[in-house]
C-alpha cells in the first residue's frame, strides 16, 4: 500500500483548481485523490487514474457551464452598460467594429485559404501510405519523370512496397463515342494496382478486374455524362484522338475532387502504352507506390537509390520517395506552398494584431474620458475586479461583434475573392473553425479589454473627479508607442506588397527568349494533325495570320528529356536534353532569335534527318565551344543523332524560379500542336477565321483553342495569387490603420479643442494648429520606419531567393512605403484637425 | 429555490443521515449505494455547491487524512433552512403517495 495520497495530476489539475472557488479548491482535491485511492487499491492504478481524468474532465465542463449561469446574472448589467456606451457613441463604435471585423475576416479568408492548401491528397484511406517516386540528379536537381518498366520492377523487385504504378496525364484529347460526338478530356495512363492504392472509388465496375484487357478504361461520372448524356456508360466505345484502337468503358468513377493532386477524367492501362512509355532510358512518367503497413519509407528510399543509376552507369542518379500528402506544400528543392502559407499565417496575425492595437488604442483614449463613471462606481463600491471584468466583458462583447460581422462579409464575399485569387474557395460550416475564430475572437478580446480594464480599474476616485492628469500621461505615451508599432507594420506590407509587385511585373517584362503574346495554339488531332499542310497554307491566306507552325509539344506544358552523348564528353559529364519535335517555321513564330548557326530550312531537305538546334544553355553544359557541325545523340525509343547547325537564344520553358534547361529542337513536319500568330487587331474577326479553317477539315469535331500567354501565366499563377494576397492584406492593414488614426486623432482634437479655442482666440491659424499634432505624427512615421526597414529587408530577401531571375531589393522600397504612411496619417491629420480649427473657438470655450 | 429537485433532496438527505461524516467522498458513496448505480463526481458535488449557495448546507473544514494528500475534507451540514424545506417536501410527499392506490386507480391506462 502507499504511504501518501495521491495527488490529482498535471495540467487537469490546474484547470479545475483554476476554475474552482477558493472555498471548494482544497477539499474537492482531497476527495478525488481519496477516492481515487480506493479505486487504485480495487481495481489498479491505471483504472484509478482514468477515473481521475474522467472525473476531472466532466468536472471542469460543469463546473464551467455552473459558472456561467452563475455570472450570467452580473453580465445583464455590463451588458447594459456596453450597450449604452456603444451608442453614445456611435462613429467611435463604428470605427473600432469595422477595424475589428476587417481584420477578422482577413484571417477568417486566410485560415480558409490555408485549410484548403493543407487538405489536399489526405482523403485517400492510405494517405500515409502512399509516395511519389523522384529522381535526383547528381549535379543537383529534382524530376519526377521515371522510366515507365520501372514502376512494375519496383514491386516484383522490393518486398516492401506493396503496390506501384505509374500515372501519366498527357495534356487534354478528344474523346468519341461515335463519328458524331467528341469532347475534351485529360486522360492518364495506370497500373492496374492503381485504383487498389488510391481511394477514388468507381461507382460501376470492379476496381480488381476493371484492367484485365488493355482495351478496358475507366471514365468519370463527369465525363460519362458529357459523352452519353443519361445513358449506361458500362460497355460503351470510345476512341481517343480519332485512334484506331476502340476502348471499352468498363467501370465509372466519382468525379475527381479539386483536392486532389492527381487529376483527370478517364485511366488507360499502361499495358496499351506505346513503347517509347516502356523505354529503360527514357524519362516519361510519373510512378506513384504504396508501401506495405509498419514499413518505413526512408528504408525503402535507401534500398531503391541506386536502382536507375545500377541499370544505367552512366547516369549518376538516386531515387527517393516523397510522401503524397507532401507534394501539394513541400517542393523537393525545399520551399513550395508551406511557405505561402506560412507568409500568410503570419500576415493575418499580424493584421490581427494591428487591429487589435487599434482597438486597444481607441479603448484606452475613451475609457479616459470615463474615469469620473469609474470613480463612482468606486465610490458606490465596486471592487476593482468588478471593473476589469465590466472592461474586459465590454470589450469581448465588441469582439463578438466584429466576429459576427465579419463571418457574414467574408461568407458573403468569398465567391468574388475566390475569383479575384484565381483559386476556389469555400467556407463550410465547421465546428472547429467556429471554435478556432470564437478562441480568436476572445483572445484578441481580452488583449485589447485588458490594458484600459487594468489601467483604468485603479483610478482613485478623487483623482478621477479632479481631473485625471496622471493616468493621462500613461495612457497616451502607450497609445503613442502602439501607433508607431502599427505605422511599422502598415509600412512593412507596403514594402511586401511593392517587392512582390515588382518581381511579378519583372517576370512579365523579363523577355522570355520568345513572345508570348498574340499566340492561339490548337490541338492538331486525328485528320488534323494527317492535314496540318493544308491547314498552313489555308490559315496563312489570311492577312491577320503571320505565321503557324507546328510542334510536338506546347512550350509550357512539360517537356520529353533524354540524357544525351556528344563528342568530348567525359565518363563523369551528363547533360539531360529537353526536346521538342517542329517544323521550319517555329523560330519566326515564336519569335526566337538565333545566337549563330542557322535554322530549319526548306533549302535544305535534309535538316529533318540529319540536323538538330540547340540552346545556349546546352551548348554551354556539354562545353561545346563550336557547336556547329557538332554529333548529339539522344535515346527516345530509337538512337537519334544529329548534326548541330544552330544554336538558339536561350527562353524559358519553366517558370523563372528555375534556370534555363538544356534544351534540343529537331524537325519534323508535323506534330500534335500548332502555333499561330496573329495580329492582335480584330480577334473576333481572326478567330473566326481560323474556326473555318479547321472546320473546313473536321467539321463535326469542336473548335478548341487557346493563347500561349494563359499557359505560361498559369505558371506563375501562385506569384500571382500570392501577390493579390499581399495586395489585399497590405490595403487592408493599412485600412484598419488608418481607421484607427483617424479615430485617434478625432479623439484628441475632441479633447483639446478647449486647448484649440484658447489658441485662436490668441491668434494661432489652422495650419499652426494642424503642425501641433503633425509633429507627433511625423516622428512617429520616422520611429516606424526605422523599425520596419530591416525587418522588411530580411524578409523581401528571403522570399526573392525562391527565384532564379530577381530584382534587386533597394532601400528605396522602404523610403517610398514610408512616405506613402506619412501621406495618409498627414492627410488624416489635417483633416481633422482643420475640422477641429475651424470652429468657432467661443463654442469650444463655453463647453463644460 | 423553494422546491428541491430530487437530486439536491437526496443529497440533503445523506448530509443529514452523515453526520460527522458528511463530505463529498461520503455522500456520493451513500447516495451510490442506496441509488444502485454509479455516481459522476460532478453529479453530487455541483448540486452540493448550489445548495452551499442557496444557503441549505452549511461547510466546515474537518481533518485532513494522508490518503487525501493532507487536504482537508469539507464537512457539510443542514440548516435549519433545510430542514424547514425538507419537512414541507415530506409532507407534500405523503399527501400526493397517501392518496395512491397503485394499479387500483382510476387514474392509470391499461
Amino acid at each position: 500500500m502507499r504511504r501518501r495520497g495521491r495527488t490529482p495530476g498535471g495540467f487537469g489539475r490546474k484547470l479545475l483548481a483554476f476554475l474552482l472557488p477558493a472555498g471548494e479548491r482544497e477539499s474537492l482535491l482531497g476527495d478525488i485523490a481519496e477516492i481515487e485511492t480506493e479505486i487504485a487499491a480495487r481495481e489498479g492504478p491505471a483504472r484509478a487514474r482514468r477515473w481521475r481524468r474522467r472525473q476531472i474532465l466532466r468536472l471542469t465542463a460543469s463546473s464551467l457551464v455552473d459558472i456561467m449561469i452563475w455570472r450570467m446574472a452580473m453580465m445583464k448589467n455590463y451588458w447594459k452598460m456596453t450597450w449604452r456606451n456603444l451608442k453614445k457613441y456611435p462613429g467611435y463604435t463604428a470605427i473600432n467594429v469595422a477595424g475589428l471585423a476587417a481584420g477578422l475576416a482577413c484571417c477568417l479568408v486566410i485560415l480558409t485559404w490555408c485549410r484548403s492548401e493543407i487538405s489536399f491528397d489526405r482523403f485517400h484511406a492510405s494517405s500515409d501510405r502512399l509516395y511519389r517516386v523522384y529522381i535526383k540528379w547528381e549535379e543537383g536537381g529534382y524530376g519526377t519523370y521515371l522510366p515507365g518498366p520501372l514502376a512494375a520492377y519496383l514491386k516484383e523487385s522490393f518486398p516492401e512496397i506493396a503496390e506501384a504504378s505509374v500515372f501519366n496525364d498527357s495534356s487534354q484529347v478528344k474523346v468519341s463515342s461515335g463519328p458524331e460526338s467528341g469532347v475534351f478530356a485529360v486522360p492518364a495512363r495506370v497500373e492496374p494496382a492503381f485504383l487498389e492504392m488510391f481511394t477514388f472509388p468507381l461507382l460501376q465496375g470492379d476496381a480488381r478486374t476493371v484492367f484485365d484487357n488493355p482495351t478496358h478504361v475507366v471514365i468519370t461520372d463527369a465525363l460519362a455524362e458529357r459523352l452519353f448524356g443519361r445513358e449506361d456508360p458500362m460497355g460503351k466505345g470510345l476512341r481517343l484522338n480519332d485512334g484506331r484502337t476502340e476502348l471499352i468503358v468498363a467501370g465509372v468513377l466519382r468525379r475527381i475532387s479539386a483536392n486532389s493532386t492527381l487529376q483527370f477524367d478517364l485511366l488507360i492501362p499502361f499495358a496499351g502504352a506505346p513503347p517509347i512509355m516502356k523505354d529503360w532510358s527514357v524519362n516519361s512518367t510519373e510512378i506513384y507506390v504504396r508501401l506495405r503497413e509498419g514499413v518505413s519509407p526512408d528504408a525503402v528510399g535507401r534500398k531503391i537509390e541506386g536502382v536507375i543509376s545500377a541499370r544505367n552507369p552512366a547516369q549518376k542518379t538516386r531515387l527517393g520517395l516523397q510522401p503524397l500528402k507532401d507534394i501539394r506544400l513541400h517542393d523537393l528543392e525545399g520551399g513550395g506552398r508551406i511557405v505561402d502559407i506560412y507568409i500568410f499565417s503570419a500576415m493575418a496575425l499580424v493584421i490581427l494584431l494591428i487591429a487589435a492595437v487599434n482597438f486597444m488604442n481607441l479603448a484606452t483614449a475613451r475609457a479616459e474620458k470615463r474615469a469620473a463613471e469609474i470613480g463612482i462606481r468606486k465610490v458606490l463600491g465596486s471592487s476593482r475586479g468588478q471593473l476589469v471584468q465590466q472592461f474586459l466583458s465590454e470589450s469581448v462583447i465588441l469582439t463578438f461583434l466584429s466576429l459576427a460581422v465579419a463571418v457574414a462579409s467574408t461568407k458573403a464575399l468569398l465567391p468574388s475573392l475566390s475569383a479575384f485569387l484565381g483559386q476556389h474557395l469555400d467556407m463550410p460550416f465547421s465546428w472547429p473553425l467556429i471554435g478556432s475564430m470564437a478562441a480568436m475572437a476572445l483572445f484578441v478580446g481580452l488583449l485589447a479589454g485588458s490594458y484600459p480594464a487594468f489601467l483604468l480599474s485603479g483610478v482613485q476616485p478623487l483623482a478621477a473627479f479632479k481631473g485625471h492628469r496622471r493616468a493621462r500621461t500613461r495612457g497616451s505615451a502607450l497609445r503613442k508607442m502602439l501607433v508607431v508599432v502599427q505605422l511599422a507594420m502598415s509600412i512593412l506590407f507596403i514594402v511586401g506588397l511593392s517587392v512582390v509587385d515588382r518581381q511579378m511585373d519583372f517576370i512579365r517584362a523579363k523577355g522570355l527568349g520568345f513572345d508570348k503574346d498574340n499566340v492561339v495554339v490548337l490541338s492538331l488531332i486525328g485528320d488534323l494533325e494527317r492535314n496540318v499542310r493544308a491547314l498552313k497554307e489555308d490559315l496563312l491566306r489570311n492577312p491577320e495570320i503571320l505565321y503557324a507552325s507546328a510542334a510536338a509539344r506546347v512550350l509550357d506544358e512539360s517537356n520529353s528529356s533524354s540524357s544525351a552523348t556528344w563528342p568530348g564528353k567525359q565518363p563523369g559529364d551528363h547533360v539531360v536534353l529537353g526536346c521538342n519535335w517542329v517544323d521550319g517555321d517555329y523560330l519566326e513564330t515564336l519569335k526566337m532569335e538565333m545566337s549563330v548557326g542557322r535554322f530549319f530550312s526548306p533549302l535544305f531537305p535534309g535538316d529533318a534527318a540529319n540536323s538538330v538546334v540547340i540552346n545556349e544553355t546546352a551548348a554551354k553544359a556539354m562545353g561545346l565551344a563550336a557547336p556547329i557541325g557538332q554529333r548529339i545523340t539522344i535515346r527516345m525509343g530509337e538512337i537519334i543523332e544529329r548534326t548541330v547547325i544552330g544554336v538558339v537564344k536561350d527562353f524559358h520553358t519553366e517558370s523563372l524560379h528555375v534556370p534555363v534547361e538544356p534544351f534540343a529542337l529537331y524537325q519534323a513536319e508535323t506534330g500534335a500542336n500548332l502555333y499561330v500568330r496573329i495580329n492582335s487587331g480584330n480577334l473576333p474577326k481572326t478567330m473566326k477565321a481560323i474556326e473555318q479553317a479547321v472546320k473546313r477539315i473536321v467539321p463535326n469535331d469542336p473548335f478548341r483553342y487557346r493563347f500561349l500567354d494563359e499557359g505560361l501565366n498559369r505558371r506563375y499563377r501562385s506569384e500571382e495569387t500570392a501577390g493579390r494576397l499581399v495586395a489585399a492584406a497590405a490595403g487592408l492593414a493599412l485600412l484598419i490603420t488608418c481607421l484607427g488614426l483617424f479615430g485617434l486623432i478625432s479623439y484628441l482634437t475632441e479633447r483639446r479643442t478647449k486647448e484649440i479655442a484658447v489658441r485662436k482666440v490668441l491668434g494661432a491659424s489652422g495650419a499652426g494648429i494642424a503642425g501641433l499634432f503633425l509633429k507627433e505624427i511625423v516622428f512617429g512615421v520616422v520611429l516606424a520606419a526605422a523599425l520596419a526597414g530591416p525587418l522588411s529587408f530580411w524578409i523581401a530577401k528571403k522570399w526573392l531567393r525562391g527565384f532564379s531571375f530577381r530584382i534587386p531589393f533597394s532601400p528605396w522600397m522602404i523610403m517610398g512605403s514610408a512616405f506613402t504612411v506619412l501621406a495618409i496619417a498627414v492627410l488624416t491629420v489635417i483633416f481633422q484637425t482643420l475640422k477641429a480649427a475651424g470652429l468657432n473657438p467661443i463654442k469650444a470655450i463655453r463647453y463644460e | 429555490m423553494d422546491v428541491l429537485s430530487k437530486r439536491e433532496e437526496q443529497i440533503l438527505l445523506a448530509v443529514a443521515a452523515l453526520e460527522d461524516e458528511a463530505y463529498l467522498v461520503q455522500i456520493r458513496s451513500y447516495l451510490a449505494t442506496i441509488l444502485r448505480k454509479k455516481l459522476s463526481l460532478g453529479a453530487v458535488h455541483i448540486p452540493l455547491r448550489r445548495l452551499d449557495r442557496a444557503g441549505y448546507v452549511a461547510a466546515a473544514f474537518g481533518e485532513a487524512t494522508a490518503v487525501r494528500g493532507g487536504r482537508r475534507k469539507k464537512i457539510y451540514r443542514l440548516t435549519p433552512k433545510a430542514v424547514n424545506v425538507l419537512h414541507e417536501s415530506r409532507r407534500v410527499q405523503d399527501v400526493l403517495w397517501g392518496r395512491f392506490r397503485g394499479l387500483a386507480a382510476k387514474g392509470i391506462s391499461r
